[in-house]
């Protein structure tokens, strides 16, 4: 059975959802891995006192104690959170009367990149505060605001984050955005969603939140879901967008393209890698032109745009070779782009290791599958860490025709590392694609 | 027919010493034997030159006295440029003092052995970091900010220069006019700090330059190849600190204990700048390479900055650290054909000067009287 610290690792992992700790228990009660919590914040602090206490009663187990005092927690919770969010709120409603500009950004994937590089081109012109790394909940961006903010700011940059529909209208009404960015729509917690549809119109709801269509951008993979697409904003690579980019290049130093706004033709350089992360740096222009500062400073300012941590973030190892950490919330559409760049940086031997994705429901298995499929025709050896659906990658890779000696098994990204040593030769690149925590294993 | 003797000479009495060994000896173990025969030229720290084929191994100098070594021969020329020489053509692969700084192109040019360059002018100009400066702005070339002084200069009226540096920047980076590669080089960020740096930097020379540093930029360098008709760029490279980017390779350098093989790497190729940053220092380096007469190999820095695509040039230098091989690696030639070209340069340079009129026809010393 596994101890209390570990529980209350994967009680913080599944984010306090009892569906998601009592999947995981049923399948590791007798795993004596130790686990620990991500930080050890105040109300996993409360949860662990008051189970230590439970569990001395007669008759209560650890996990029904750990449970009992999970539900005991949520009234005083409540209380907090409430508060939280009325301080957040009014330090909020002050500084917004000062001059703040809060700007908000939705969507299933590419948000936390896309934010990092607004924060990066509104500093050029202004001070400029974004949430930090994935903070997107309530409880979190009130915590930030209020630690955080400071009078100086002139723009806030927020990352709305959501699980079950209606989150980013909750958000919304909290934070009261002036513009606000729809970045693209995936397979993102399609579990707890149900499907694209229901993502769609959840992320969405900071267009309806906003109204004016003026000051929304979205990603072009939102046309499908929206009524009259012509009366919106959009941005993205083809030819129904306003904000466009075009001929984009790949090679070692970076990417460069031509980007295109409603009334002008630039040329772009960036040394994020791929396609993609133009098309996440389009929003950043599109503010620019928004908040009345010069575009021209705005896109060459894109040539110092800093890595953003585990989003094809790179490392530069001896002999030339390319570590490409794509470590965080990888979903079957944005692995796309992952693939996109294998096949197109130039490598002497490209290596994946990955996990697959998560939350995918039904569909998990057949996503999974495809995925192996695709790794084929862009990776020379592939490296799958333990994880659930873990035989439907080798199943899809061996179906597409990829060799049996070029697939490995490891229980982590160390021991694939070490299983694939000698396949590392100069100029390879080595992309991680995706790593779990440990609730999806 | 018999293959043409290539003199490969390397060490020297400077403080880069051993980085001279090791450029001298990447060389040689990528000369294609087939064309050559080589011939090891190792300059002791005492400035005594030797011969032996024990030299063209690294083996030998991890045991080797560098002010005395054991078991070699001398080696010699003659000053006489009709004598029979032990070699017909010189690579030169010192870096710093005498080697890099004209004098021992002087010795070449006297004793008319070929070798690749740069010139005797050229050498002396670009071992000079203030020199350097001085004609490149007369030219119109981008420099950061710069003031320079001796350190009788400096002795006199402290106050003053401190005056002066405080107006030229707030991060400085104090130099010694000549010296290669960081040695004697202090980056200061407060004014209690200069003091020691230009004690340090004086101890190479007494001639001082202090140069602003700028924000926002990239450290980008290039190599050229030149044979003083046409001039080639090589792809440019970032380097990077050894610990900069580290942590996730360095996490899997020791993955479960054991090594990976894997280690941080020292620079990057391609550097991350847009092509049009990439043009504009490649022709900077073209026009450099015109003002300074270079031939051969030559590495020049610049700093870029990637926000605003300004460049400015740091510093040439005229033999770089293993003759800049890797990025001309990337860019097409690999070593071997790389020593090849370096070789036909110096055959060109020489073939130049002797086509030179150097003689006139003059009845001088028919009419004169002493």
């Amino acid at each position: 059975m596994p101890n209390l610290t570990t529980l209350l690792a994967i009680l913080q992992q599944s984010e306090y959802d009892f569906k998601y700790f009592n999947r995981w228990i049923s399948e590791h009660s007798d795993d004596p891995t130790l686990i620990e919590p991500k930080n050890w914040s105040p109300k996993l602090k409360l949860i662990r006192f008051l189970t230590k206490l439970l569990k001395k009663l007669p008759g209560f187990s650890l996990t029904n104690s750990l449970k009992l005092a999970t539900s005991l927690t949520q009234p005083g919770e409540w209380l907090i959170r409430q508060s939280l969010y009325l301080r957040a709120s009014l330090k909020l409603w002050r500084a917004k009367r000062q001059g703040l500009v809060v700007i908000a950004f939705a969507g299933s994937y590419g948000k936390t990149s896309t934010k990092k590089i607004a924060e990066h081109v509104l500093t050029q012109f202004n001070s400029t505060l974004a949430t930090a790394k994935s903070i997107n909940t309530p409880l979190g961006i009130a915590q930030f605001v209020l630690s955080q903010l400071q009078p100086t700011h002139k723009y806030l940059l927020v990352e709305l984050g959501e699980y079950y529909p209606g989150d980013i209208l909750e958000l919304c009404r909290f934070i009261k955005p002036k513009l606000g960015v729809v970045c693209p729509v995936g397979r993102q917690h399609l579990e707890r969603m149900g499907n694209l549809g229901t993502i769609a119109a959840t992320v969405l709801e900071l267009a309806d939140y906003l109204k004016n269509q003026n000051s929304v951008l979205l990603h072009e993979s939102l046309k499908p879901f929206i009524s009259q697409p012509n009366l919106w904003t959009w941005y993205g690579q083809s030819d129904i967008t306003h904000w466009r980019l075009a001929n984009a290049s790949l090679s070692r130093s970076g990417t460069e393209g031509e980007i295109l706004t409603p009334s002008q033709k630039f040329h772009v350089f960036s040394p994020l890698f791929g396609a993609h992360q133009l098309v996440n740096s389009l929003p950043s222009l599109w503010l620019a032109h928004k908040l009345g500062l010069e575009s021209e400073k705005a896109i060459k300012s894109l040539g110092a745009t800093p890595y953003v941590p585990h989003r094809h973030e790179p490392t530069f190892a001896d002999n030339n070779v390319l570590i490409l950490d794509n470590g965080y919330n990888s979903n079957p559409d944005s692995a796309l782009h992952s693939l996109e760049l294998l096949k197109k940086l130039p490598a002497s031997s490209r290596i994946v290791i990955t996990p697959g994705f998560v939350e995918l429901g039904e569909t998990s298995q057949e996503l999974h599958q495809a995925f192996g499929e695709q790794l084929v025709d862009n990776c020379d050896y592939l490296a799958i860490l333990d994880s659930i659906d873990a035989a439907a990658i080798k199943r899809g890779w061996l179906k597409a025709g990829g060799k049996h000696d070029r697939i490995f098994l490891a229980e982590t990204q160390e021991a694939a590392i070490l299983a694939l040593k000698d396949k590392i030769i100069p100029n390879s690149i080595i992309l991680f694609e995706n790593n779990l925590p440990e609730i999806y294993k | 027919m018999s293959k043409l003797k290539l003199g490969v000479m390397f060490g020297g009495v400077s403080a880069e010493h051993e980085v001279s060994i090791i450029t001298g000896l990447q060389l040689i173990k990528h000369v294609d034997e087939s064309k050559y025969d080589i011939t090891a030229i190792y300059v002791d720290k005492s400035g005594q030159w030797w011969t032996g084929d024990q030299i063209k191994s690294l083996e030998y100098f991890k045991t080797a006295n560098v002010f005395s070594p054991a078991d070699l021969k001398p080696f010699q020329l003659s000053l006489n440029p009709t004598s029979i020489q032990p070699i017909d053509v010189a690579i030169l692969c010192f870096h710093g003092t005498t080697g890099e700084s004209g004098s021992v192109q002087g010795l070449l040019d006297v004793a008319g052995i070929p070798y690749q360059g740069p010139s005797v002018l050229s050498s002396a100009i670009s071992f000079d970091k203030i020199v350097t400066r001085q004609i490149l702005k007369a030219e119109g070339i981008s420099q950061t900010p710069y003031i320079w002084f001796t350190l009788e200069d400096w002795a006199s009226n402290k106050a003053y220069w401190l005056a002066e540096l405080a107006k030229l920047g707030e991060i400085l980076f104090i130099k010694p006019a000549n010296s290669g590669s960081s040695i004697g080089i202090t980056r200061v960020e407060k004014l209690t700090e200069i003091e020691a740096a230009i004690e340090l930097a004086g101890q190479f020379d007494h001639r001082i330059l202090v140069e602003k540093s700028v924000t926002d930029c990239l450290e980008i360098n290039v190599s050229v190849l030149a044979d003083g008709l046409a001039t080639q760029v090589s792809v440019a490279e970032q380097p990077l600190q050894k610990d900069e980017f580290l942590s996730f390779a360095d996490k899997y350098q020791r993955a479960g204990g054991k090594k990976s093989g894997m280690a941080s790497a020292s620079r990057r190729i391609p550097a991350p700048i847009s092509s049009s940053t990439y043009e504009k220092i490649k022709a900077t380096a073209i026009q450099v390479a015109k003002i300074l007469d270079f031939t051969g190999v030559i590495r020049i820095d610049f700093f870029a900055n990637p926000s605003t695509e300004e460049i400015f040039l740091t510093e040439p230098n005229t033999i770089p650290g293993s003759m800049s091989f890797y990025l001309w690696q990337p860019s097409g030639l690999p070593y071997p054909l790389l020593i090849d070209r370096l070789v036909e340069i110096a055959l060109q340079n020489q073939g130049r000067k002797q086509a030179l009129v150097r003689t006139f026809e003059t009845n001088l010393l028919q009419t004169a009287s002493i």
